[in-house]
């Protein structure tokens, strides 16, 4: 295993704030501090040349758990391995094989051409030229790069600076990248363009990549496999379609109803003994899909008095089960009926 | 006028508030206000240790010249040079021209506001000094010391107004603000007392701004001067360097035109 | 290629954009050269044509500042980011520092160069070479050795110093506050300590702001021993930069611990 995690946790100290003159001279010899878990006995494994996205709310603890594989944090328990590397302790040899894209944050020298950053960063990586060329290749050809390889970083737009940030995490043909959301702000033709090279150097250089990111895009289009952070534990790990399945199939029936009989079907349809969850989106009625308590037959049946133009499954996007799972109500069908849209 | 006046109070409280708020940064400092004072005291005490007049000042007089102007260094340096030509850069600028109170005011409101706060407690930590080291400020007339230093900050505002335009050039800001700062201090008489320079340079920067920055204020505090005219030449530069932060703000929003921010 | 070669490739182009922005080149010349001539001229008055200081003449005290000039050049040139830590801190571009190989002291050097150094160690050189003016030092080439040798010790006990002052910020998020307090401390190095009283002459020493410039005019100007003092001087040095080195140590392991 190239990515090994066993038992993560990090602990973050904050001093207690003394509310009297007593506790504030105690605090003084003794300090207090509230304690608080940002992530907490996570173990995971990744294989050489995964693609794996790392997903959770904001807060759930996914950049401190990229923090600590990069070296950047200290874990409070438990250990990290890549490559065979302690992050922390080897730092210097370890950063050398791996690449770091963190999205708000600049690798480059904001007053140099592109160019000369690049030079440098060669330099202080120790990328033979070959390696040098065929890495910016990519970028140049593929990514456009060329058209301001000679202009300060300052003057580059949002778009233009996470390409090079990109390029610069790979120019020392790392075997893992941790992208923490690499597309965060950028319009949609570049986010496109910013995946297919991603891509491409996860498939076709063997680059093992792990990216956080906020856009259920990025995820579904990059990557197979998902670990799932919430509140600092490690709620899911297993391939998309697991995950899918996991988080409840989610399916639906979606009939169009004549506007007028809207309101009336959706009484009758709540009304059916099965109990299924139904909500109503515009001109189409939407009831949760369950194929022994509801067949498709009695749903025709039920739908009968009314004027139907149309009716089709549906699946739920996988936007909508993550968001489901993030706020704790798993769309399972079995427990479909605790939902009320 | 009234709601001018308001937003300025409002603007000036919220930076005063701003700045002492910051607890640990505003102890850090007023110690190393005294020891800087504390070690002064020495230095100027071994200069008069062979004679006891240099430049026709008592060792007593010059002291407290050297620290009164020092401790109103501290306190009327508000950092509006660097405050405006950050704002310039970022185009935040363009957001301030938007409100109803015009750019400089709002500005002089800001380091006023920072000026009080910095009073409020270097003022203590210097009655501490001069408890310590056995001198007294007497004015002859703590009217005219008033006026003298109201007027000083209303120069040095207008000069770290005027300087703020660096921001359209430079993206470094160190050189002309700490230039800004040392011939003020040296010209203004923040370092030495100006009787330490030769006559014709005295001269010259009593009829021009420079005295006028720390000299004269320094002089109606410790009594040196009980005389009206320094504060009208004071009065004169003060109504010029405004009409030149005038011009400055004029030139903001014409180049903001020019440039789109 | 190395470190070395990365440096090479950073100060070319570094050097190269600045003198780009004339506006800019420009007024940090001006810069130098009027805090520098503020202070000279200060002391130049301040003592008079015939004026010593406990037996330090005007000369001895111009040499001294134009010391202090001299040693700030490398700091001035290949440390001026140092200034930029506290935003990077903030703003979250310090991650950097983890993520590059080198110690993080050389990564900074790596971010920025200004030639205003050279400014800054002529204008210092002269400052020397004017205080020293109608004595016989000025042509006595072993003074020069001397001093010469003194210089990187000097200037690397004023680096870390200033370093450590700005590098509070990795605890305080501020620095400006520690800053101003140590400039004073620093300023007041550049006199003959023995103006102050002892409690402040051992802090001066234990700090050690007597190895900025004190220590070295003792064995230069008067008969304290030049080589035991170099070798004083040397020790001082290693021991500021090894406590610079814990400094960031523990302030790059704070810092993260802060959540970034």
């Amino acid at each position: 295993m190239l990515i090994q995690a066993e038992n993560l946790s990090r602990i973050y100290k904050t001093p207690r704030a003394a509310s009297n003159w007593q506790e504030r001279f105690t605090q003084l010899l003794q300090p207090q501090y509230d304690e608080n878990k940002s992530v907490s006995e996570v173990s995971f494994d990744i294989a050489r040349g995964e693609c794996v996205a790392l997903v959770g709310p904001n807060g759930a603890g996914k950049s401190t758990t990229i923090k600590m594989l990069t070296g950047i944090l200290a874990p409070s328990s438990g250990r990290v391995s890549v490559a065979g590397f302690d992050p922390m302790r080897q730092r210097q040899d370890y950063v050398k094989r791996i690449g770091v894209v963190f999205g708000q944050r600049s690798q480059l020298w904001q007053d140099l051409p592109v160019r000369d950053s690049f030079a440098i960063l060669q330099a202080l990586f120790d990328v033979p030229d070959a390696v040098y060329q065929q890495q910016l290749k990519l970028f140049r050809a593929d990514g456009g790069m060329d058209e301001f390889w000679d202009r300060p970083a300052r003057t580059l737009s949002l778009g233009q600076r996470m390409l090079c940030e990109i390029a610069a995490a790979f120019l020392h043909a790392p075997e893992v990248v941790f992208l923490d959301e690499p597309t965060i702000g950028l319009d949609l033709e570049m986010k496109s363009r910013m995946r297919t090279l991603i891509r491409k150097l996860n498939q076709e250089a063997g680059t093992t990549v792990l990216i956080t990111s906020h856009d259920v895009g990025d995820i579904e289009r990059l990557t197979r496999r998902l670990l799932l952070i919430d509140h600092g534990t490690l709620r899911f790990d297993g391939s998309l379609s697991d995950f899918r399945a996991h988080a409840g199939d989610g399916r639906w029936w979606a009939a169009r109803v004549d506007a007028s009989q809207i309101a009336a079907a959706n009484e009758v349809l709540a009304a059916h003994p099965a109990a299924l969850a139904v909500r109503s989106h515009g001109d189409w009625l939407e009831i949760a899909r369950h194929d022994d308590a509801l067949p498709f037959a009695d749903l025709v049946k039920t739908l009968a008095p009314f004027t139907v133009h149309e009716i089709k499954p549906v699946e739920q996007s996988f936007e909508d089960l993550l968001h489901g799972f993030y706020v704790g109500k798993q769309l399972r069908s079995d427990v479909v009926e605790d939902v009320t849209v | 006028m009234k709601h001018r006046l308001k937003a300025c109070t409002a603007l000036a409280w919220g930076n005063a508030r701003i700045v002492a708020t910051d607890k640990r940064g505003r102890a850090i400092l007023t110690l190393g206000y005294l020891l800087g004072m504390w070690l002064l005291y020495y230095l100027w005490q071994a200069l008069y240790a062979g004679n006891d007049r240099h430049a026709g000042m008592s060792f007593a007089t010059a002291l407290l010249h050297v620290v009164t102007a020092q401790t109103l260094f501290a306190i009327l340096q508000a950092f509006g040079d660097w405050r405006l030509a950050r704002e310039i850069r970022s185009g935040e600028v363009a957001t301030a021209l938007t409100q109803p109170v015009s750019l400089p005011l709002r500005h002089a409101a800001l380091s006023l506001g920072r000026v009080l706060a910095q009073a409020a407690y270097f003022l203590p930590a210097f009655g501490v000094f001069l408890l310590w080291a056995g001198l007294r400020l007497t004015p002859s007339s703590w009217l005219l010391a008033i006026a003298s230093i109201m007027l000083s900050f209303v120069l040095l505002f207008c000069i770290d107004f005027v300087v703020g335009l660096a921001g359209f050039i430079a993206t470094d800001l160190w050189g002309i603000t700490a230039s800004k700062d040392v011939v003020v201090q040296f010209l203004g008489g923040a370092l030495i007392p100006l009787a330490f320079l030769p006559a014709g340079v005295q001269a010259a920067l009593y009829w021009l701004p420079f005295a006028h920055f720390f000299n004269t204020p320094v002089a109606y505090l410790t009594g040196q001067s009980s005389d009206i005219t320094p504060l009208l030449i004071q009065a004169v530069w003060a109504v010029l360097f405004v009409l030149a932060a005038h011009m400055a703000s004029r030139i903001i929003q014409r180049k903001l035109v020019i440039f789109g921010a | 290629m190395t470190f070395a070669t990365a440096y090479l490739r950073m100060a070319r182009a570094d050097a190269a954009a600045k003198m780009e922005n004339r506006a800019d080149f420009g007024l940090i010349m001006l810069g130098v050269i009027a805090t520098s001539l503020a202070s000279m001229l200060t002391v130049y008055f301040m003592l008079g044509a015939s004026g010593t200081v406990m037996g330090w003449s005007r000369g001895e005290i111009i040499f001294m500042q134009g010391f202090v000039f001299t040693i700030f050049a490398p700091q001035s040139s290949c440390f001026n980011a140092m200034y930029w830590v506290e935003v990077w801190l903030k703003n979250g571009n310090f991650t950097r520092f983890y993520t590059r190989p080198g110690h993080p002291l050389l990564l900074l050097m790596l971010e920025k160069f200004h030639p205003q150094g050279f400014i800054c160690l002529f204008t210092g050189l002269a400052y020397c070479v004017f205080g020293l003016w109608n004595t016989p030092y000025l042509t006595d080439w072993l003074f020069w050795l001397k001093f010469a040798i003194m210089l990187p010790f000097a200037a690397i006990v004023l680096l870390s110093i200033n370093m450590m002052a700005v590098s509070s910020c990795f605890w305080f998020g501020e620095s400006f506050a520690m800053q101003v307090t140590v400039g004073k401390l620093t300023d007041m190095s550049r006199y003959p300590l023995e103006l102050f009283p002892k409690i402040a002459r051992y802090a001066f020493m234990a700090l050690p702001l007597a190895g900025i410039v004190w220590w070295p005019s003792l064995a230069l100007l008067r008969d304290a021993n030049v080589w035991s003092t170099i070798a004083l001087m040397g020790l001082i040095a290693a021991g500021s930069l090894y406590a610079l080195h814990w400094q960031w140590k523990l302030g790059m392991r704070h810092w993260a611990g802060a959540g970034g």
